[in-house]
């Protein structure tokens, strides 16, 4: 097991910046998730970690070691990578031996230890067979127990679900979290997959344009979002963010007023509302309600329901998230009150207020 | 009643088949007759040539299998074999590793790499004879550049006539041909590694494989199918190699330097002797088809990698 640290670690392509001043640190067996927006930056943090990339300013270091100018083999990581990487004119065991095989462990052991994790990982039918005969979901348990046969201080999955279809997402990231159960090692795991970062995390790094923007655990991200860009990108359905202004008695959202305390700015100031949708709930009667909508548009989804309604300052629609099933139609005006203490408020430089 | 609509049926059926069978040929009438009149023909004549005694203008006198026997006996002819596969061996390492070096060596996005690709290709456009005649001055041993560079770095011994001796003098057009082609295979290797995944490699070099292990075990099994085509580019170009050797050498010295080309266009023009010059073309034809029909069976076989 392996601390990652990046000490004030920048990466620029030619002029280009691309990660500024990232420190931060992934402790021992943790499964730190790095998460944002494509062009982020976060496969390029991963790939400096496994020294596939050149740093171009700060330090990082594995178990306290610098490793800026570690030849990767000498790093001891292993990289899951999104198109698996695997060699396509070599058969499933020569895949995933290759790595013993260079470090010239014996073909007897070599084999032994093929079939171990080949059961482990449920490919023990699979083994002659090449890469193209596999199916998406099977050449990834194929690069997974490659670098599970590496034995590596720390794992790197480099998206390792975004070629793999609904259904076996969520089965490959149930074996990616049981993976890190058995094995206890450090893992570091990028996607642009919020619902990934969120289920799979200990703790979850938000990029965004080369830049961290939040460390957290999933529901502190959820619950305390550090600005507008964490609140939006962290949560599905989508936070519902609505421009406000600060009156003597709360919150004026358009015509309507909002009487809550502590938003953390002086009357007249502009500041951002955020509310998530499950905070937002259709009042029994309009005289309970804080502003009455029309619904747009209903999704049900079984167990729950989402339900789009005008927003009172119009732009983006509001969307409420109601548990079990309802009659709504498009068209219907509903009575909607918010939850006044689940709010979040940002001011306008989208940073939160307290 | 059932045993009457069956043949009726049946009989409707075979009638069809022709009909389709006719309109289908109509269809590729006129590519038969183009085929027959450019291929076939031709083949047949050369075979019926091949088996007479003809200069060309006279009436050509049939022999029978006459010239085949002394084509057989013909030691020049045999020796033109020796030469020409120790060409085709010269330029499976001058055109088709070289080129392979070349691509590996060159494939980068870096600035420059691009022109450096370029000005290796540029060769390829010249034209066979310019370039022969190009390297004849070259290799001249009293006016050459070769020689006046060894004299002038003190080497004065080392000064050879290249293309006058039997002992460098095939070797030289090996060399010609080398520099002349290397930058086509460069290409058609180029665009293939183009298409192997950079991930591979990285992959690779995670779990501690350097260049060479790289190289050996990702990238030359993932060009086979490449290198297949590009030796049999090789080989059977090989056989037909006729402009560098009339331009540079002739197939002189001491006909070090002839291949069945040279031999068969001295025998059937310069001798006039067609007749045998077409036996000897029927020679070659046969051996350049046997090899390739060999060599496609092989590459057939062969694993083809499916990313």
């Amino acid at each position: 097991m392996a601390k990652i640290e990046f000490d004030r670690v920048y990466k620029n392509y030619g002029d280009t910046p691309v990660l500024h001043d990232v420190t931060l640190s992934i402790e021992s067996g943790e499964l730190c998730v790095f998460v944002g927006p494509s062009g982020c930056g976060k496969s390029t943090l991963l790939r400096m970690v496994a020294g596939l990339e050149i740093v171009s300013g700060g330090e990082i270091r594995l178990a306290g070691r610098r490793a800026n100018e570690l030849p990767p083999p000498e790093r001891n990581v292993a990289m899951v990578f999104q198109t698996y990487a695997l060699f396509p004119h070599m058969t499933v065991a020569q895949n995933m031996g290759f790595g013993l095989k260079i470090r010239g462990v014996p073909a007897a052991a070599r084999s032994a230890k093929i079939t171990d994790v080949a059961k482990t990982l449920q490919l023990d039918g699979l083994l002659d067979r090449r890469p193209a005969q596999l199916s998406g979901g099977q050449r990834q348990r194929v690069a997974i127990g490659r670098a599970m046969l590496r034995d590596p201080d720390v794992y790197m999955f480099d998206e390792p679900l975004s070629n793999l279809d609904a259904a076996l997402r969520i089965q490959t990231r149930l074996e990616i979290a049981r993976l890190h159960q058995v094995t206890g090692r450090s893992m570091v795991y990028v996607t642009h997959d919020q619902i990934e970062a969120m289920t799979l995390a200990d703790r979850i790094i938000v990029l965004n344009r080369g830049r961290v923007e939040q460390v957290g655990s999933p529901m502190e991200l959820y619950d305390h979002p550090a600005n507008i860009f964490v609140a939006g990108f962290i949560g599905s359905p989508k936070i519902n963010l609505l421009e406000a202004a600060v009156s003597e008695q709360g919150l004026a959202i358009g015509q309507v007023h909002l009487a809550v305390a502590g938003v953390g700015a002086r009357p007249g100031d502009k500041v951002t509302l955020g509310i998530r949708p499950e905070h937002l709930a259709i009042a029994r009667s309009e005289s309970e309600a804080t502003f009455v909508s029309e619904v747009a548009l209903v999704e049900r989804l079984g167990g729950e329901t989402l339900v789009y309604a005008q927003s009172p300052v119009g732009g983006d629609l509001l969307i409420l998230k109601i548990q079990g099933k309802t009659s709504l139609k498009p068209g219907e005006r509903i009575p909607v009150v918010i939850e006044p203490d689940h709010l979040h408020f940002f001011d306008s430089a989208g940073a939160r207020l307290s | 009643m059932t045993g009457g609509a069956v043949k009726i049926s049946s009989s409707t059926g075979a009638t069809g088949a022709i009909r389709a069978g006719a309109t289908g040929l109509i269809f590729v009438a006129p590519a038969l007759v183009l085929y027959a009149a450019f291929v076939l023909w031709p083949l047949a004549s050369s075979v019926y040539y091949s088996m007479t005694d003809w200069d060309g203008i006279s009436q050509a006198r049939w022999i029978g299998f006459a010239n085949f026997e002394r084509a057989f006996a013909d030691k020049i002819h045999l020796a033109s074999y020796l030469h020409v596969t120790l060409y085709i061996l010269g330029t499976l390492v001058f055109e088709v590793s070289f080129g392979l070096f070349m691509a590996v060596l060159l494939n980068s996005d870096r600035p420059g790499f691009a022109l450096l690709r370029a000005l290796f290709f540029s060769p390829v456009v010249l034209s066979m004879s310019a370039a022969g005649v190009l390297w004849t001055f070259v290799f001249d041993y009293r006016t050459g550049i070769i020689n006046a560079s060894l004299k002038a770095i003190g080497l004065t011994d080392w000064a050879q006539p290249w293309l006058s001796q039997p002992t460098t003098a095939l070797l030289c057009v090996m060399l010609v041909s080398g520099w002349k082609f290397a930058g086509l295979y460069m290409i058609l290797f180029f665009a293939a590694l183009r298409r192997i995944p950079r991930h591979l490699y990285e992959a690779a070099r995670l779990e501690g494989a350097g260049p060479v292990w790289s190289f050996c075990n990702i990238t030359l099994p993932l060009l086979k199918q490449n290198i297949l085509v590009a030796v049999l580019l090789a080989v059977t170009g090989g056989f037909a190699g006729f402009d560098l050797f009339f331009t540079m050498t002739n197939g002189q010295p001491y006909n070090s330097t002839e291949v069945p080309a040279t031999w068969i266009m001295k025998q059937a023009f310069d001798n006039d002797q067609l007749g045998y010059g077409i036996a000897l073309t029927v020679i070659l034809t046969g051996v350049v088809c046997l090899i390739s029909l060999i060599y496609l069976r092989y590459a057939e076989r062969s694993h083809v990698v499916e990313y």
